[in-house]
């Protein structure tokens, strides 16, 4: 009789510590529910100061500006256009401290730089 | 109909067939995009004198890697070959003269490289050169079975080197093969070969717009007539030889 009472509070113990682990270790600043902090960016030096568009949009769409010009310019020819992925370097000197910091946080890996050279 | 040859009458026969119309919308076959390039503004054509190639020259070949970052490995089962010289030796000829000359992409008008294909990845542009979209290259091959200039390689290794890091390399993965430096012609340079070739002292490349009346090609074309390799596989390739 005392033989499982003792088993079920050892049970119960064992869920409890089960439960309290993941919050234990994100109290020591990783874990599950620990936030990462943003990523700090070393804004671009050179040009005017002013990307081709808001800095809003230009967060959250650049891709896809990137994925219609790499189309238009690959198979369309044209010569000039105005979002180009070699264009970016002008002003985003290191891609180490602008690029890859935001694409470190949000945890994607774009295969541009295997052939494209942003220093 | 006295004037119509063979060829006349198959050509005015298949025009017959693409305006057959075999539903609502539906036509037996369209014109392919790379036809009617004799009548665009820019055509590119290189002209080689295999008379003026030195044997031992290769500053083509050179010059080409360095401007495209086709790469290098040492291990001639990874190297890329966008231009490679090749030597002509007569067999059972006499002292026959052996013939040295340079072999890259023909940028043929109908491209069988192209036309395998399976993702469109292979293209011609505007101005008649034949380019491969890295972005959409799949790397299945099929192309370089198809080309009969061997003229494609495949990227087996991603190249630690990147001699002009304002040309992309290319990933693993994909087929590469030589583009007319179409960068370079962007900006209205020539070629890295014919560049260097020039600077050489060789002069054996002559580089222009076929449909240009006033070019030096033209001219030298009219005057010289040279032809393309193996021109009996009618894919009319746009990098003609002199002296071969």
């Amino acid at each position: 009789m005392n033989g499982e009472k003792f088993s079920g509070l050892a049970v119960a113990a064992a869920v409890m510590l089960l439960v309290a682990l993941p919050l234990l270790y994100s109290a020591t600043g990783n874990g599950l529910f620990h936030k990462p902090p943003k990523p700090e960016l070393v804004l671009p030096v050179g040009g005017d100061g002013k990307c081709v568009e808001p800095t809003d949009f230009m967060r959250s769409n650049h891709m896809k500006l990137l994925v219609h010009a790499r189309d238009r310019i690959v198979r369309g020819g044209e010569l000039l256009p105005k979002y180009h992925i070699e264009g970016c370097k002008n002003c985003h000197v290191k891609r180490a401290e602008f690029c890859d910091r935001c694409h470190g946080y949000a945890g994607v890996r774009p295969d541009c730089f295997e052939c494209h050279n942003l220093p | 109909m006295s004037e119509m040859d063979r060829r006349g009458f198959v050509k005015a026969g298949l025009a017959v067939l693409a305006g057959t119309a075999l539903g609502n919308g539906i036509t037996l076959f369209q014109a392919r995009a790379e036809d009617g390039q004799d009548k665009a503004k820019t055509r590119w054509g290189l002209v080689i004198d295999a008379n003026k190639c030195g044997e031992k020259c290769s500053e083509c070949v050179n010059a080409c890697r360095t401007e495209n970052n086709v790469p290098l490995f040492g291990d001639p089962r990874y190297d890329g070959h966008w231009i490679r010289k090749a030597t002509i030796t007569p067999e059972n000829v006499e002292g026959g003269k052996s013939t040295s000359l340079p072999l890259l992409c023909n940028h043929c008008e109908h491209p069988p490289c192209k036309h395998v294909c399976p993702t469109a990845a292979t293209f011609v542009r505007h101005d008649g050169i034949v380019l491969i979209d890295k972005h959409r290259c799949i790397g299945c091959r099929y192309c370089m079975v198809a080309c009969p200039y061997k003229a494609r390689t495949f990227v087996f290794k991603n190249s630690e080197a990147w001699p002009n890091p304002d040309v992309p390399k290319r990933s693993k993965g994909v087929v590469e093969k030589c583009t007319f430096c179409a960068h370079r012609l962007d900006k209205g340079q020539t070629p890295a070969c014919v560049e260097a070739c020039t600077k050489s002292g060789e002069g054996a490349m002559i580089f222009g717009n076929l449909n240009d009346p006033q070019s030096e090609i033209h001219r030298y074309i009219k005057e010289n007539a040279p032809h393309g390799l193996r021109e009996d596989f009618g894919l009319k390739p746009k990098v003609l030889y002199k002296g071969v």
